[in-house]
């Protein structure tokens, strides 16, 4: 399944009309964007109309934020029952609900990996630097304790980014019964409340931010460290480029849903730019 | 907790990383220290914090235990692994059964796998939620609670006001950081804290202060364009200080206030313990023009960062406005636009 993933009414009118299967709508990092429960009634509806699935997608939720989080989980129990949830708190709510269906985000997991700097050797002697170079490329979802976690409380989809390590951990995952979605936009490398973004811009104020981020992004280059990121709202990214091999080498493992962001900084605002990425990656079989 | 004047009084928790600290600390009026103790085998799994923030050997760790209690103090482990694999998954629960056995009083987890992990081993100690777990909403701090922990360390990034919400909604207590280490990003989001690239070290040396990655001076391009736009520390958002904010922090009911850095010198764990338990005492008895003028003079105190110059909290924190709880995106009084 092919999921087009935005949080603003405009750009899903053209992620509806793409090759997409389904919406995935709603913000995954900033609690700023977090949309009205008239735009997610609005954007369901669109969806609906259109025949596609809809997923709501929620970030980490501040105290401020967490009666409008109440109120549209409320509203998702009625009628739709898909959500992902980033926070322990959105987790609490939703699972009040037992029919909800509940993706666990990519900030409940820590994935060493994500490090831009993560190839790194560290340790001393062969078989030390063997070994944690072994566990740099796991994660906390690969602690049998915590996938028991998972199950007990009914969380049976997992969301993960499209680097080399999610490979191995996606196979474990998919045989202790997850059912993996893989982010193709880019990896997580810090996020902030503090908004780098808007401090940029020159914004003072959350309650009154202006969402510079619906317009630009940024590339960051950090020359002694050699290091190059992307600025993309309260979110810092490592750059990947998924390629043809790695999406057959997952679809090999059972891993058959993948996301794709529609935002400034995967520059994929159009109909026409979702389709060509779908093919050029051969994401529809 | 006593209560006196509309203010609330709260452990004052103070980092250690050695005997020494642990003795002095304890000395300068901590309530309770942390700390974390280098797993045999893993001294190089550098996550976050080098093996030299940490309790060297659980020899050390018996004494550090001891000095503790000695003076009615309670010692807390450090137990926040952001993430424990099943490759060193046995190891991680032989080293706690060791640090357990030792005495230690409350462990600190940052994962809930490893949290399922404690309570199999049938730990029976209080369990603090690391900020590992980002707790930024008072629904988050009660389903931590009803999963066993008895104290949430909340995320940074939270207004007074919000916590203070947290803490009336919260059926555990609620702990909050005061000093030191305030970091520009979430915890337990953040990939940037792997301190193992020399050239990292070497560009981190050379901004002043405190060192976090967060505090480099990146060259900024226009994402769409390619346009180069200037080089700044776009990402610093780094806060250092609460002492302003203790007067609101201690009448919102706030149960722990902790003082970061373990990887810091004893002067400096030993330094802002006094410092702390000094004002917090004078809030505590009412006694607001004594408090006052502490802390004016508390700003003028080398805080103990470097063995070489001395680095006030009026030079370090007031100049550059890295207060504690302020306005979110407040852009520092005093960046520099190119590096030095």
């Amino acid at each position: 399944m092919i999921s087009v993933q935005t949080d603003r009414l405009e750009l899903l009118h053209e992620a509806l009309k793409s090759n997409c299967d389904s919406i995935r709508f709603g913000s995954e990092f900033c609690d700023v964007k977090i949309p009205s429960l008239q735009s997610l009634k609005e954007a369901y509806k669109m969806t609906s109309d259109e025949g596609k699935s809809f997923c709501y997608v929620s970030p980490r939720v501040s105290n401020s934020n967490i009666k409008k989080i109440q109120e549209q989980i409320k509203y998702l129990a009625e009628d739709l029952n898909e959500i992902v949830v980033n926070d322990l708190g959105s987790l609490k709510i939703a699972l009040q609900y037992h029919s909800m269906r509940i993706h666990w985000g990519r900030q409940l997991a820590y994935v060493p990996a994500r490090c831009p700097w993560n190839k790194a050797p560290i340790g001393t002697g062969f078989i030390e630097k063997w070994r944690l170079k072994k566990i740099m490329s796991e994660s906390s979802l690969d602690l049998p304790f915590m996938t028991q976690y998972l199950h007990s409380v009914g969380v049976k989809d997992l969301e993960i980014d499209c680097i080399v390590e999610s490979v191995l951990l996606a196979k474990s995952l998919v045989e202790n019964g997850f059912t993996i979605h893989v982010h193709l936009d880019g990896v997580p490398v810090t996020v902030t409340r503090k908004c780098h973004t808007a401090r940029f811009m020159g914004e003072y104020d959350p309650e009154r931010c202006s969402r510079p981020c619906d317009r630009r992004s940024f590339v960051l280059k950090q020359e002694t460290i050699g290091v190059t990121l992307i600025l993309y709202g309260n979110v810092v990214y490592r750059a990947i480029t998924p390629d043809v091999k790695m999406i057959a080498n997952l679809r090999k493992i059972g891993v058959t849903n993948y996301i794709i962001a529609m935002n400034p900084m995967t520059t994929l605002l159009d109909r026409t730019a979702i389709n060509k990425f779908i093919a050029d990656l051969g994401l529809k079989v | 907790m006593s209560s006196m004047n509309g203010h609330r009084r709260p452990s004052l928790l103070s980092p250690i990383n050695s005997l020494e600290g642990a003795e002095r600390v304890v000395a300068a009026g901590a309530d309770e220290v942390y700390c974390e103790v280098t797993i045999p085998g893993l001294k190089n799994l550098v996550l976050y914090r080098n093996a030299l923030c940490n309790i060297q050997t659980y020899d050390e760790l018996d004494k550090v235990v001891s000095v503790c209690h000695k003076e009615g103090a309670k010692l807390i482990l450090v137990a926040n692994f952001p993430f424990v694999s099943k490759r060193f998954e046995k190891q991680f629960a032989i080293h706690l059964s060791k640090c357990i056995d030792a005495g230690v009083d409350g462990l600190i987890v940052g994962n809930l796998g490893v949290l399922s992990m404690i309570k199999q081993l049938g730990v029976n100690l209080p369990l603090y939620a690391s900020t590992f777990l980002c707790t930024m909403n008072y629904e988050a701090a009660n389903y931590l609670s009803e999963l066993g922990f008895s104290r949430i360390i909340l995320e940074r990034h939270l207004s007074i006001e919000e916590i203070s919400q947290i803490v009336k909604s919260s059926l555990a207590e609620i702990e909050v950081f005061i000093h030191g280490g305030g970091c520009s990003n979430i915890n337990g989001s953040c990939y940037l804290l792997h301190r193992t690239l020399p050239e990292l070290l070497e560009a981190l040396t050379r901004v002043e202060g405190f060192n976090p990655p967060c505090r480099l001076h990146f060259n900024v391009y226009d994402g769409q364009t390619g346009e180069f736009l200037k080089t700044t520390q776009i990402l610093d958002a780094y806060v250092f200080c609460s002492l302003c904010r203790l007067p609101e922090l201690m009448k919102i009911g706030v149960s722990g206030f902790k003082i970061v850095d373990r990887c810091l010198s004893a002067r400096y764990q030993e330094t802002m313990t006094r410092i702390y338990r000094q004002i917090i005492d004078l809030l505590e008895k009412g006694e607001i023009e004594a408090y006052e003028d502490a802390l004016e003079a508390a700003k003028d105190i080398d805080m103990g960062l470097s063995p070489f110059f001395p680095q006030t909290i009026r030079k370090m924190c007031c100049e550059y406005q890295r207060c504690y709880y302020g306005p979110f995106y407040h852009v520092h009084r005093k960046v520099r636009e190119v590096p030095g």
